[in-house]
């Protein structure tokens, strides 16, 4: 029933954008329709996050500000984020997408809403409105968000860089005393999460979906330059691969079979989407993620149950700079936008303005932050408000979080400046040629992967025979040849 | 006008026609607004919807939008998934809902049908995202009640959500369990509208409780169980979303048993997001339900032309 209600309503919609779509043609072109610069201003800024009580103190604050400094008010729209995706294709479609929205690699995808014409280029209007914003990356970053030649999102400075993360709980760690620094590989972990997940009724972390290998596939050396089809992270000829052929997706298979085996994977994580409940109550030992981080360990654990302690080491060799990484969060002015200037006014106040960022980042001090040394802040009220920093700006403009090493951003800014660059860096594929094989490989991969990722099958190697056999016949090849085709053109071009 | 009225249109009938047009009128333009302006929305099927261009501006591109299902391997498996558990949808769900129904009618106290019946609608009320979790908390690896039981009685547990066999049997029940209730209803509602005397004529003429419910109710409720049908199979190619997602918690081991053809689109279009693809499945499930009917009503109409609906 909902569905159809669903279904309804976006017709509706859509049969509204028949009628509004002549109008928009003026904002296209990144000219204010009718509004005097300095004029009042309203602006709508929908991003990815759950709402909270206490929110809109916050944002009225903010508003000061923003009306004070450049005459322009923004209503901030959290949008929860089961639904944040779904809700934005209807905004798109129906022209209804505010001025400012966060967008992402991974989540309401960047470079397909820049192919279908969700977003407008914002060159020129970064070299007149956002000066600083222009400056605070170099040019290997800005390539990362270039598509075609062309600027169409602002990343917000932070962790560029890809590498697998895996936190483990303290306590067990010393119980075991587990060296987590000797630790390069999921191997090297067994021993420890045999002991540990037999004589303390935990587990590993691994589910249904993504976490597992997805995740990990930047610590084996692979940049993700498609969905589906990726190319070693340090290969100069650029060779468009299969991941699901490789040696690295075997090892990976085989060490997960030999955990379900041992009891280090719950029996029936295949089929749950997510282990949240298991993390709050203490039931996971430890976790894999796709982004090591300094104090990963301390900005990680309010996902964990009340009291827990982590920590944290990087698994690979190596950080990657990947496309992926820097496009991870971003914020793009949609075309339907009727005041693109004031909106990379406002991305550029809230990239440069500490207060108004701490004030977005953390809220109102005393009532949900407190200042505990020098620009380090501690939530007292995460319950009330709480903002995502990584999604609204420059997180080096802002506080450090309580606990985390006091030279956090500058070893984070020298972690991205010492990554290694991925041979891909800046290559940005564009997946409508393939939209339907796009289409068929997916649901391949929801029907086979879930069984590998948590180890539950009987014979590694023929379950993985079996994928890619599904995999080709949904059109896997034909993915890897686009890819291919368009690498190689992006790399003569350059 | 005046020649109308000549055609026959008392003054009296007209007027009465009036009124009735307008207390329909809200419902006429509710019909109008949300289910015949957006059919102009299914042209996005055959366009690659761009945002920027909006819906007439985007260039049109054939079938293309219509190949990732129509090609994919398994389409077999996603029609006869959905066909076949809709046919037994549709086939059970009648069975069981006019068997209620006779039931309720022959239930005497008022109070025990008032309760029967409150207990079978309540499911139909549940979102499929709690049926989906009461379902869990039976069939759940460690802590389902079913395998709790299992294990006291020394037997093996059973990995239920990875077992697709079972499910072709737990899908009917479920659907049976939540949707009976509520189709009954409208079973019974007609039951309650036969006349009285054709029972009591029975009765003098010393009919069995069987023969009048065989020559009295069953005739009585044949039209509206062919409406019932015939409106079933518009939707044969529509399965229930809830169900097969929510009641299976999306295990892709079941899949084999449970990929249907909106489960099959959902997972399919859910990285993309592509809306003239969505419009295309849209189109076909329309398209084909549409021509089901008419063939359906068709059918019937050769056989008894008087319960044909249209």
């Amino acid at each position: 029933m909902k569905k159809k209600l669903v279904a309804a309503l976006l017709c509706a919609t859509m049969a509204l954008t028949l009628f509004t779509g002549c109008g928009k043609d003026k904002a296209n072109d990144g000219k204010d329709a009718g509004t005097k610069e300095g004029d009042h201003v309203e602006l709508t800024w929908y991003y990815r996050s759950e709402e909270t009580p206490e929110q809109k103190q916050v944002f009225d604050k903010a508003n000061e500000i923003l009306k004070e400094k450049i005459n322009t008010t923004v209503n901030f729209v959290p949008i929860a984020e089961s639904d944040y995706e779904q809700k934005m294709q209807t905004k798109y479609a129906s022209g209804e997408a505010g001025d400012i929205n966060f967008t992402a690699s991974w989540v309401n995808k960047y470079a397909g809403n820049v192919a279908k014409g969700a977003f407008i280029p914002l060159d020129d209007l970064l070299d007149e409105y956002a000066p600083s914003i222009k400056a605070a990356f170099t040019e290997e970053q800005w390539d990362a968000v270039r598509v075609d030649g062309k600027i169409y999102g602002i990343p917000n400075a932070q962790i560029f860089t890809k590498s697998g993360n895996l936190t483990v709980r303290k306590d067990l760690a010393e119980k075991y005393n587990l060296d987590i620094t000797s630790i390069h590989s999921l191997q090297d972990l067994t021993p420890f999460l045999e002991k540990a997940c037999a004589e303390n009724g935990v587990k590993i972390e691994r589910f249904g979906t993504k976490a597992g290998w997805q995740e990990l596939i930047y610590s084996y050396g692979y940049d993700d330059v498609s969905q589906y089809a990726y190319v070693k992270a340090d290969d100069p000829e650029l060779k468009v691969v299969n991941p699901y052929e490789s040696e690295e997706f075997k090892e990976f298979c085989t060490v997960s079979k030999e955990w379900a085996d041992k009891g280090i994977i719950a029996n029936d994580a295949m089929v749950k989407q997510d282990m949240n409940a298991e993390l709050k109550a203490n039931k996971i030992v430890a976790r894999t993620r796709g982004v090591y981080k300094p104090g990963v360990e301390v900005l990680e654990v309010g996902q964990w149950g009340a009291g827990t302690e982590l920590v944290a080491t990087m698994l690979g060799d190596d950080a990657l700079l990947t496309t992926s990484g820097i496009t991870s969060t971003i914020n793009a002015i949609p075309s339907t936008s009727k005041h693109p200037e004031r909106a990379m006014m406002v991305l550029e106040l809230m990239n440069t303005d500490q207060e108004l960022y701490n004030l977005i980042s953390y809220g109102i001090e005393g009532q949900h932050y407190e200042v505990v040394g020098d620009n380090t802040v501690k939530l007292t009220a995460p319950d009330k408000y709480k903002g995502i920093p990584w999604m609204m700006g420059n997180t080096f403009n802002g506080y450090i979080m309580e606990g985390t090493p006091s030279d956090i951003n500058e070893k984070t800014i020298e972690m991205n400046n010492t990554a290694t660059p991925s041979q891909a860096l800046g290559f940005t594929f564009d997946a409508e040629p393939v939209k339907t094989q796009f289409a068929q490989v997916q649901t391949v991969l929801d029907e086979f992967f879930p069984a590998l990722n948590c180890g539950a099958v009987d014979n590694v190697d023929q379950a993985i025979d079996e994928l890619n056999t599904k995999l080709n016949e949904a059109g896997m090849k034909d993915i890897v040849k686009e890819v291919q085709k368009q690498i190689d053109e992006w790399k003569a071009a350059k | 006008m005046r020649a109308k009225k000549a055609r026959g249109m008392s003054k009296g009938q007209s007027k009465k026609n009036k009124k009735l047009l307008l207390m329909c009128s809200p419902a006429l333009i509710f019909l109008f607004l949300f289910h015949y302006i957006p059919m102009g929305g299914l042209i996005l099927a055959f366009k690659n919807f761009r945002y920027d261009k909006g819906i007439l501006g985007s260039e049109w591109c054939g079938l293309e939008n219509f190949k990732f299902f129509l090609q994919s391997d398994n389409a077999w498996r996603i029609t006869r998934n959905t066909l076949a558990f809709n046919l037994v949808f549709l086939l059970l769900g009648t069975i069981f809902s006019v068997a209620v129904a006779l039931m309720l009618n022959e239930v005497i106290s008022k109070g025990a049908r008032k309760f029967y019946q409150t207990a079978m609608f309540l499911p139909y009320f549940l979102s499929w995202v709690v049926v989906g979790y009461m379902l869990y908390a039976f069939l759940d690896q460690n802590n389902g009640i079913i395998n709790i039981l299992l294990r006291k009685m020394g037997e093996a547990e059973v990995m239920w959500y990875l077992k697709p066999g079972v499910w072709i049997f737990l899908l009917p029940l479920i659907f049976l369990w939540k949707s009976v209730g509520y189709n009954s209803v409208i079973y019974y509602a007609s039951l309650l509208s036969i006349d009285n005397s054709y029972y009591e004529a029975a009765s003098l003429d010393g009919a069995s409780a069987w023969q009048k419910i065989r020559y009295i109710t069953l005739p009585h409720l044949k039209p509206l169980i062919i409406m019932m049908t015939i409106l079933g199979i518009g939707k044969i190619f529509n399965s229930d979303f809830g169900l097969f997602f929510q009641a299976t918690m999306d295990s892709s081991a079941l899949y084999p048993v449970t990929d249907v053809l909106d489960t099959y689109v959902y997972r399919a279009l859910k990285v993309t997001g592509d809306v003239g693809m969505s419009a295309a499945v849209g189109f076909y499930q329309s398209i084909v339900g549409f021509i089901l009917v008419l063939v359906t009503n068709g059918i019937i109409r050769k056989i008894d032309k008087e319960s044909a609906m249209f």
